[in-house]
């Protein structure tokens, strides 16, 4: 992970000695004319005169506080400007670009007489922090007649924070980057009625393409939202059916409290949404330094790739995880339910949910499970309708609240911080059709299929840049540059029947004979299926359009059918043999034959990993062998 | 070179293209946690990881209104419990079902049940599941007020 430095001045309040004691001399005069003006005046108005408003500007100035750590957390400055669009966030004209304009416009708004929609009812965490920076303290704290904000904190009563980590779900590749929430939790056992915050975009009904790429530009802006935390749930464990981590934070309950002040102050107020840079999990960090402002947090991810994963790691290194929990997905816990029946018992209680048949009189209770979970699947996906669903659904239920209690077994995966960091570089040794060569690989993101597999989905892979450069005889030449490599092999069984499917597009050198290795662009994808067989591999097979340019006739079109296989060999080595044979049938007509076999030794805790190949190939008429071992590290 | 790529691309919005519909589609019976609804083209499904929509249209969802619920008429409930129960209906029937869960821990607490007495409000209700989903059409209010009967809180 490569880092920018920050471009802002190393935070820290300067202080001069002699000015402090002029500080703790103006602060008892402050309170002691706040006191004779309370007795005098019994009207509980904090009304500050302007020239007390002026003291207070003085000593934000000698403490220079707009360097302190906490106001650039508030502000959310990355470098020398806030990530925030939105004008309203800014009491100051300049608030975007000048911490200190901003620091002595909100000291004006803050702490000017009380009045309706009086700026302490937005910007509370900032009103908070800068009374006890300035020695301040009012008769009255403004806040208290903020119906808003009042009925916003008794409905968080916020105590302590839990970071959540949804998975990855299947046929999206893409999610295995993860995403982040923030849970604050009350006093309440139940953390389903916990509140959870979420960064978000606000999209239109654009479709899908248009969708993902306005995300990457930043043409979405992006907000905090806060829901209640089932409603999280039934999205994303439900139905996307993603496993779910929380990771309970380390803060104390005055650090958690600043942070739900900090997040009312957000409300509504967009910055643009990057996928890559500034999403959802580098939004959640500002908030976490604003509870702890001397975590560096933003500025060690300071980069140019955030990957959720990462931004979990980061603050984990900060010492801030204190525990984590597991929470299975609807399709995980109907695995698992699956897992303790017999076929027969499992195909009669399918039937029961799909409403085709089964006998539901005298079956267990374990079958009644699965078969509630599976509705409320079939529900989810649509494929099956309103009152059906409900009818049968109670039907279910009813039956299997006459059977006592069941308990299945659901195994806790590996923790998904133990996944291999997200960029690779490796060298190594190899041959092609008779010629030794030397190479250099290297890509940033994200995982495949060979890397090690902890906390990772099996079957699938998302690779961008994959670039490697190979040496013969002294001359040094591109051998391949993948621009995209994704793949989701995804098994199906007797419940799940998901398709599986790969796309991959770029630069590769084919060998055309013994000296020639001209070099093509690609552009291939394909679907197909893929199940689990003898000695646990997951066996595919798929059908692969494929294009590609081409020296003697300008292009090569044709389809391809690739059929393979992969396991996880002891959960730790993982291996892959395929064999794919694509007949080009317009442009330059021929027929391209491989049969490849990889395996992947991870070691050094996942730092690093041995990857050896083995492919033969027929191009035409021409037939070569390549092999080749290298070493690779992660970082 | 550049013409071919916009024409694919707009191709591919065209045989990919889904809106992103998505309801929240609360109600106050069984079956109303949202669906996936339109947004389950492979292609979206894939890319809708890329942004998090907004759910709705609020950004702070902090009210506990549910709106268009009637609410319980004999248990004094509170909205906090109104809104959970109008949420999760169909994951409260489970748990009632199977005797036990998280969603039927959370509706004990909001109704008062000492840590004490979970496990025997669990299994009284378990055993009156019928007498508290009444019928497939049963509502929120009144399987807030059905289980107040059953487990006898006043």
């Amino acid at each position: 992970m490569t880092a920018r430095p920050s471009g802002a001045p190393e935070a820290g309040r300067t202080k001069r000695a002699g000015n402090r004691n002029g500080t703790i001399i103006c602060g008892g005069l402050l309170a002691a004319a706040y006191f004779c003006a309370l007795f005098l005046v019994a009207s509980p108005a904090s009304a500050l005169a302007s020239g007390d408003i002026d003291q207070l500007k003085t000593r934000a100035r000698s403490a220079a506080l707009w360097q302190s750590p906490q106001w650039r957390a508030f502000l959310h400055y990355r470098g020398d400007e806030s990530v925030i669009d939105e004008p309203k966030y800014f009491l100051s004209v300049d608030g975007k670009t000048n911490a200190e304009a901003e620091l002595i416009a909100s000291i004006d708004a803050l702490f000017a007489p009380l009045s309706d929609g009086h700026a302490a009812c937005r910007f509370a965490a900032r009103y908070e922090w800068l009374e006890a920076e300035l020695g301040f303290k009012g008769a009255v704290e403004p806040m208290r007649d903020c119906p808003e904000f009042r009925q916003y904190m008794e409905a968080l009563a916020p105590r302590s924070a839990t970071l959540v980590f949804p998975e990855s779900y299947i046929n999206s590749p893409a999610s295995l980057f993860g995403h982040t929430l923030l849970r604050l939790d009350s006093q309440l056992e139940s953390k389903l009625v916990s509140f959870a915050i979420n960064y978000a975009a606000r999209t239109g009904q654009e479709p899908g393409a248009l969708y993902a790429m306005k995300g990457i530009v930043g043409m979405y802006d992006g907000y905090y939202t806060v829901h209640p935390y089932f409603k999280r749930l039934n999205t994303y464990g439900n139905i996307e059916n993603r496993d779910i981590w929380e990771y309970e934070l380390d803060l104390t309950e005055d650090e958690v409290r600043r942070l739900a002040l900090h997040v009312w102050e957000l409300r509504d107020m967009g910055a643009e949404y990057y996928f890559f840079d500034e999403n959802c999990s580098y939004a959640l960090l500002f908030l976490i330094e604003a509870a702890r402002p001397r975590l560096s947090l933003t500025r060690e991810l300071d980069a140019y790739w955030v990957i959720p994963l990462d931004t979990i790691r980061a603050i984990d290194g900060a010492g801030l995880i204190k525990s984590r929990s597991y929470r299975p997905s609807r399709a995980t816990r109907i695995r698992s339910i699956a897992g303790e029946l017999g076929a027969e018992h499992l195909d009669n209680a399918i039937r029961i949910s799909s409403g085709n048949g089964g006998a539901i009189a005298n079956i267990g209770a374990m079958e009644l499970e699965f078969a509630s979970e599976y509705l409320q699947y079939l529900r989810a996906e649509g494929k099956v309708g309103d009152a059906e669903y409900r009818q049968r659904l109670l039907e279910i239920l009813g039956a299997r609240s006459a059977l006592g209690q069941v308990e299945y077994a659901v195994t806790e995966p590996v923790n998904p911080l133990a996944t291999h960091l997200s960029a690779q570089a490796s060298t190594g040794v190899g041959f092609s059709g008779g010629r030794a060569f030397g190479l250099l690989y290297a890509r940033p993101a994200y995982h495949g299929l060979l890397d090690p597999p902890a906390g990772l989905r099996e079957g699938a892979s998302i690779l961008f840049a994959q670039t490697e450069a190979r040496l013969y005889d002294g001359s040094a030449e591109l051998s391949r540059f993948a621009l995209i490599d994704i793949a989701s092999i995804s098994p199906a069984d007797r419940v799940f029947k998901p398709f599986s499917w790969m796309v991959s597009a770029g630069y590769r050198r084919e060998l055309t004979s013994d000296d020639e290795r001209p070099g093509v662009l690609w552009i291939e994808t394909g679907g197909g299926m893929a199940a689990h067989g003898p000695l646990g591999a997951l066996y595919y097979s798929m059908l692969r359009p494929a294009v590609k340019t081409d020296h003697e006739m300008g292009y090569a079109l044709g389809a391809g059918l690739s059929i393979g296989a992969l396991k996880r060999i002891d959960e730790r080595f993982p291996a892959s043999l395929e064999a794919r044979a694509f007949d080009y049938m317009a442009g330059h007509k021929h027929r391209q034959m491989e049969i490849e076999f990889r395996q992947g030794v991870p070691f050094g805790a996942g730092r690093y990993s041995l990857y050896f190949s083995l492919k033969g190939s027929k191009l035409g008429a021409y037939s070569s062998t390549e092999g080749s071992v290298s070493v690779g590290r992660f970082f | 070179m550049k013409k071919m790529i916009v024409v694919i691309m707009a191709l591919a919005m065209l045989v990919f293209g889904a809106t992103a519909a998505m309801a929240d589609n609360v109600g106050c019976g069984i079956g109303s946690e949202i669906f996936k609804g339109k947004m389950d083209t492979t292609l979206f499904q894939i890319l809708a990881v890329t942004t998090n929509g907004i759910l709705g249209n609020q950004t702070f969802g902090i009210t506990f209104g549910t709106v268009g619920c009637s609410q319980p008429s004999s248990f004094a409930s509170s909205e906090r419990l109104n809104q959970f129960v109008a949420s999760n209906m169909d994951a409260i029937a489970q748990d009632i079902a199977r005797g036990q869960g998280e969603s039927l821990d959370t509706v004990a607490e909001l109704m008062g049940v000492e840590a004490g007495q979970r496990a025997q409000f669990a299994s009284t209700l378990q055993s009156g599941f019928s007498s508290i989903f009444t019928s497939a059409d049963v509502t929120s209010a009144e399987v807030i007020d059905n289980i107040a009967k059953v487990a006898s809180l006043s």
